[in-house]
């Protein structure tokens, strides 16, 4: 499905992204787990071509990813981007212009939940706010693949649980989802693998099930263990 | 819910739903959620849910009816006895616990005797 | 493409509506001045009317280059890049919406003057005097359409062609600098030297292939033309391409 190879991106001196490669199949839920400034966003950027690399790619159904890709591969950035003069109803307005997978009832059917208003202009968001619109208008796409980049962050716990439940309402046995986070003891029993970066690198990618199963340990032991102590795991 | 992290995930999901067949919160034949559902509920993979049931089938917990979804057995019987696993499997943690206290059997069931006929006095018990 | 040019024109609203606003004031005082005799207003009217057509059809060019440019350094630069549109499409709605809003509001303001102008001369002079005036133009006119056909198109080809130069050759300036310098401080005046830069490239290539000495000066004027044209074409897939394969947002 989404397919990452050896992937670099250099800005000026600082290397962003080094060597990444991996593979997503169908039907899964990943974490990608790393803290900040370790490459996550600048990978997920690169995934639906908004950032180049400056060697390597990624490829959707085999073919690079670019306008093509972007009809099925559902982003959202971690940053706010709509344009200033928007209100809430006018974000949907844009995704339905642009995008045909998307689905104005799911759109505010999400609205509704996330207690938001249509008639919000988005300049006035709070951060809290500005998160669920950014994740009701994603998850209101039909895609196949979604990645969102830090979706938990800066918002309370209720809200947490229902951007969870979007996102288990979107998964299905032939979508994709990637999910960048640090808060990893929410993410972990929703996902079914783990993708660990570290400076840079992808460190490991591992399942949930099968690291408790296997090596009876939890992500969130993994997690401490990678980047605790500074020693890189073995899978 | 809470998980410990040491286990499966799925596996303590099936523990939750066992429990909730013997206490009676799930009814003999009533129907199970779907596995989306399931995973909302307790805020699981789905992946992870759908072994949940395969699981549950294969022990003879919950059976699927073609086209309508799954749903908790039928069985008295099997409800007994995973009551009576489930028991068991408290007893001996139970017991595990007392005998790294340096606690024998015998003395275990002695304080078991104790602890309850003081509750009793206090008007705790039941 | 009609999805983006929808939005490439909320963009640009805002001033427009201002444009209009300033427009309607001096039209007012014009207005006034003619059937008040307020000869002040008239003035006042009249030079505002001018500037507003002038500044204004220049404005909403550069403009253009300025939306653009946000567009490439800002944020709001996903809204453009998570669609599933091609760069090409991207620069493409945003020529033909700048060249529509320039066309409008030229036809806009022509309009506008003959408006004016027929309705003082109504006032002013009498409907007698107006009618007279009408049929002297049109003889006059009649008579100058017929040497200044060709002339017409060539200033309309004149006038096209350096628009689409300056916004071609404005947006490979702003996607150079974009992609060079990657939102950066500067980026805005990086891509004013760049854009003078490439105007000064294209007018010596243009040099260089059309030959100065022709006998005839509409083969050389077709020549001009076509040649320019060949370097917006050139600009605007180079930019494009820049876009779709190196620029990072």
């Amino acid at each position: 499905m989404l397919e990452c190879r050896e992937i670099t991106k250099i800005y000026g001196r600082k290397t962003a992204v080094d060597n990444v490669s991996f593979k997503l199949e169908p039907g899964k839920i990943y974490a990608m787990l790393g803290p900040n400034g370790s490459g996550k966003t600048t990978l997920m950027k690169m995934a639906v071509g908004l950032v180049k690399p400056s060697s390597g790619g990624f490829y959707y159904n085999g073919k690079p990813v670019g306008p093509e890709s972007r009809r099925e591969v559902a982003y959202m950035s971690t940053e706010p981007y709509f344009y200033n003069w928007m209100t809430i109803k006018d974000v949907g307005q844009y995704y339905d212009d642009f995008f045909d997978d998307f689905s104005m009832e799911i759109y505010e059917r999400l609205i509704q939940r996330m207690e938001l208003s249509e008639e919000m202009k988005t300049k006035s968001l709070s951060s809290g706010m500005m998160a669920k619109l950014k994740i009701a208008v994603t998850m209101a796409r039909r895609a196949k693949v979604y990645l969102l980049d830090e979706p938990l962050n800066g918002i309370d716990l209720l809200a947490r649980d229902e951007i969870i439940r979007s996102v288990l309402e979107a998964a299905g046995e032939d979508t994709t989802l990637v999910i960048s986070s640090h808060l990893v003891d929410e993410l972990e029993k929703v996902v079914d693998a783990a993708i660990f970066i570290k400076e840079s690198h992808l460190v490991e990618m591992c399942g949930v099930e099968e690291l408790r199963e296997e090596r009876g340990k939890s992500v969130v032991d993994l997690y401490r263990e990678i980047y605790g102590h500074g020693g890189e795991a073995t899978c | 819910m809470d998980y410990n992290p040491a286990l499966p995930i799925y596996l303590q999901v099936m523990t939750a739903i066992k429990h909730d067949i013997v206490v009676g919160r799930l009814a003999l034949g009533e129907k199970m959620p779907s596995v989306r559902d399931l995973a909302i509920q307790y805020t699981i993979n789905p992946n992870t849910a759908g072994r949940v049931y395969k699981e549950l089938e294969s022990e003879g917990v919950c059976f699927t009816r073609r086209g309508m979804g799954t749903f908790v057995t039928e069985e008295e019987e099997k409800v007994l006895q995973m009551k009576e696993e489930m028991a068991g499997d408290l007893i001996s943690q139970f017991l595990g616990g007392m005998r790294r206290l340096g606690i024998s059997r015998e003395e275990a069931i002695g304080l078991v005797a104790r602890y309850q006929s003081k509750a009793d006095a206090d008007g705790n018990g039941k | 493409m009609l999805k983006l040019m929808k939005y490439e024109l909320r963009k640009t609203m805002f001033s427009k509506f201002i444009l209009l606003l300033i427009t309607a004031i001096a039209e007012i005082a014009y207005l006034i001045g003619v059937f008040f005799d307020w000869d002040r207003g008239l003035a006042i009217g009249l030079v505002g009317l001018m500037c507003c057509a002038m500044f204004g059809i220049l404005y909403i060019g550069i403009e253009s280059l300025l939306v653009f440019h946000r567009d490439l350094n800002t944020k709001q630069s996903y809204m453009l890049f998570l669609t599933p549109t091609s760069s090409y499409q991207v620069l493409g709605a945003k020529v033909i919406e700048n060249g529509v809003s320039i066309l409008l509001t030229g036809a806009f303001f022509a309009a506008l003057a003959a408006i004016d102008f027929t309705v003082s001369v109504i006032y002013i002079g009498g409907v007698k005097q107006f009618l007279d005036l009408l049929h002297e133009m049109m003889v006059n006119f009649q008579v100058e359409i017929n040497i200044s056909a060709q002339s017409l198109a060539m200033g309309f080809f004149a006038i096209l062609v350096s628009w689409l130069m300056m916004v071609v050759t404005g947006y490979l300036a702003i996607v150079l600098s974009a992609t060079v310098l990657a939102g950066r401080r500067f980026s805005g005046v990086v891509s004013f030297i760049i854009y003078l830069l490439l105007g000064w490239v294209c007018g010596w290539i243009v040099d260089r292939c059309v030959p100065v000495s022709m006998v005839n000066d509409t083969l050389e004027f077709v020549l001009t033309i076509g040649a320019l044209f060949i370097e917006i074409i050139v600009m605007y897939l180079a930019a494009g391409w820049i876009m779709e394969r190196r620029l990072s947002v």
